[in-house]
């Protein structure tokens, strides 16, 4: 599966080169960790990792299944000046709390430069005072997609 | 221009020009087939005077200025029609049933939208034109006939309006 | 110092003349107060970006017939020149964006089965219910496109704090530990 999986990548490349260079979205890549760690020892007890390529302005979803809630978040990438991108997150989250069935809605914005790494948490961090339980904490990076051949790992 | 030649220009004209144009009369209509009634009047205008325009450019500015017109229009009778209705459209429909569902907080996309509606069409066309036109501040000016500078001013003050609803804080958008 | 906002405005639509957006990218570089401006700007675009838009290749081949109906009409044409005769080219980008939003369906199946292989989703929790009363969808984000994980159900996960969208960073420094 993985081997079909690079192929594919290595054959779609050259199409996507195509498009950067023949009209004005840049591509870029996401590589996208999702962690859930224990608050207090900051133990990562579940990793799931993900790449993506996308257009700016063409969200990116992931839907986080947890078994007492769920998320669905979307990542959009807007370039602003050449290294300089806006990243939006807009999430919604679905969860039960004392016994009720609770939805909350949010979008959020930042200012970030290609190739940096930004977290998102989509329930928020956990207070300070109080550490008990988990935080679902989303590690990504967006660079340009280069020219490069896939890299087998 | 006989009649194979002038099919094929309109043609190579439609191609060039309906994607922006259809794109921009969206954004101000907000109705797709509003948006396509208003191209289809448009592009058959300039079918009737193709032979008046020296040039792809002239065409190209006149329709787009034709375009901005009608949806502009279009807008105005529709707030008039539904004037009564406006308070149920806008409103955030969140209709309960077995949990309580909370917005965190309005959603700033929401909001940045909605002020856009509510723009004059002095400070909106420019930036329609700007922001799904892809049209440059020279040929904004060419297509409503105002001047660059103009046009470099209501942009900014139509941003300025948009923005107001941002917050002041850094990293998020509540 | 800083420029206007309206010169900021112009440079972010790259409206400026060489000399003089030479001069503001410089300061712009450095300068935190007009990155925060140039940001603005950027999440103003990005949120009248964000709304999704219908389908406007449909809407020109539609628009065309149309005009070509009344068109013919008038100049009493016969017979209509059939549309599917007719090359429609879709625009370059149009369709390096199809292509490449093709195979980015392909691959998201790709790496969601490949993940699949490595989550396991908890059964004995309850499946929370994403539908209302009527039973539509509540919100369009759960859709069949998005990359899915799967984690195991962790009850005390819920604090429903206010989401955190923060540069790795100044995570760092506020928090102390990783």
């Amino acid at each position: 599966m993985r081997k079909l999986f690079f192929a594919f990548c290595f054959f779609i490349s050259p199409l996507l080169i195509f498009a950067q260079e023949n009209s004005d979205s840049q591509v870029y890549n996401m590589d996208i960790d999702l962690m859930i760690q224990d608050g207090s020892s900051a133990q990562v007890v579940s990793d799931h990792k993900a790449q993506h390529q996308t257009v700016s302005g063409r969200p990116v979803t992931l839907n986080i299944n947890g078994g007492n809630f769920k998320a669905a978040v979307r990542f959009t990438v807007y370039p602003i000046q050449a290294d300089n991108l806006l990243l939006l997150a807009q999430s919604t989250i679905v969860f039960m709390k004392e016994g009720h069935r609770r939805m909350l809605s949010s979008a959020k914005s930042i200012p970030i430069k290609a190739g940096e790494k930004v977290l998102f948490f989509p329930m928020g961090v956990l207070n300070d005072g109080d550490k008990t339980g988990y935080n679902c904490k989303l590690e990504m990076e967006i660079s340009k997609y280069q020219n490069q051949p896939v890299v087998q790992e | 221009m006989d009649d194979k030649a002038k099919k094929d220009y309109f043609e190579r004209l439609y191609k060039e020009i309906f994607p922006v144009v259809i794109k921009v009369s969206y954004h101000v209509t907000k109705d797709l087939d509003a948006a396509q009634d208003v191209c289809q009047e448009a592009f058959i205008k300039l079918y009737n005077r193709l032979e008046s325009f020296p040039g792809v450019e002239d065409a190209k500015f006149w329709l787009i200025r034709v375009v901005k017109n009608l949806s502009f229009n279009y807008l105005e009778h529709e707030k008039v029609k539904l004037r009564a209705f406006d308070k149920i459209k806008h409103n955030p429909s969140f209709t309960d049933d077995t949990g309580e569902k909370q917005l965190l907080k309005k959603d700033a996309v929401e909001k940045v939208n909605q002020a856009l509606e509510q723009l004059p069409e002095n400070l909106k066309a420019p930036l329609i034109l700007r922001e799904f036109g892809g049209l440059n501040y020279k040929e904004i000016g060419a297509a409503l006939d105002i001047s660059e500078s103009n046009v470099k001013i209501r942009i900014f003050r139509a941003r300025e309006a948009l923005g107001k609803l941002l917050p002041v804080g850094e990293v998020y958008v509540p | 110092m800083c420029p206007d906002v309206e010169i900021l405005s112009s440079y972010y639509d790259d409206e400026l003349e060489d000399s003089q957006k030479q001069l503001v990218k410089t300061h712009v570089d450095s300068c935190p107060h007009c990155q925060k401006k140039m940001a603005e700007l950027g999440l103003i675009s990005a949120s009248i970006h964000a709304e999704e838009e219908p389908d406007f290749q449909m809407a020109q081949m539609n628009t065309w017939n149309k005009i070509m109906d009344i068109v013919d009409q008038k100049e009493h044409k016969l017979p209509k020149v059939n549309f599917w005769q007719r090359r429609f080219q879709i625009s370059f980008p149009a369709a390096a964006a199809l292509v490449a939003a093709f195979v980015a369906v392909l691959s998201f199946s790709v790496i969601t089965f490949y993940m699949g292989k490595h989550t396991t989703s908890s059964p004995s929790s309850p499946e929370l219910n994403m539908t209302d009363a009527s039973g539509a969808m509540m919100d369009d984000m759960f859709d069949d496109n998005a990359i899915k994980f799967d984690i195991p159900a962790i009850n005390t996960i819920i604090n429903a704090e206010e989401p955190l969208l923060i540069r790795e960073v100044d995570f760092m420094n506020r928090d102390g530990k990783h």
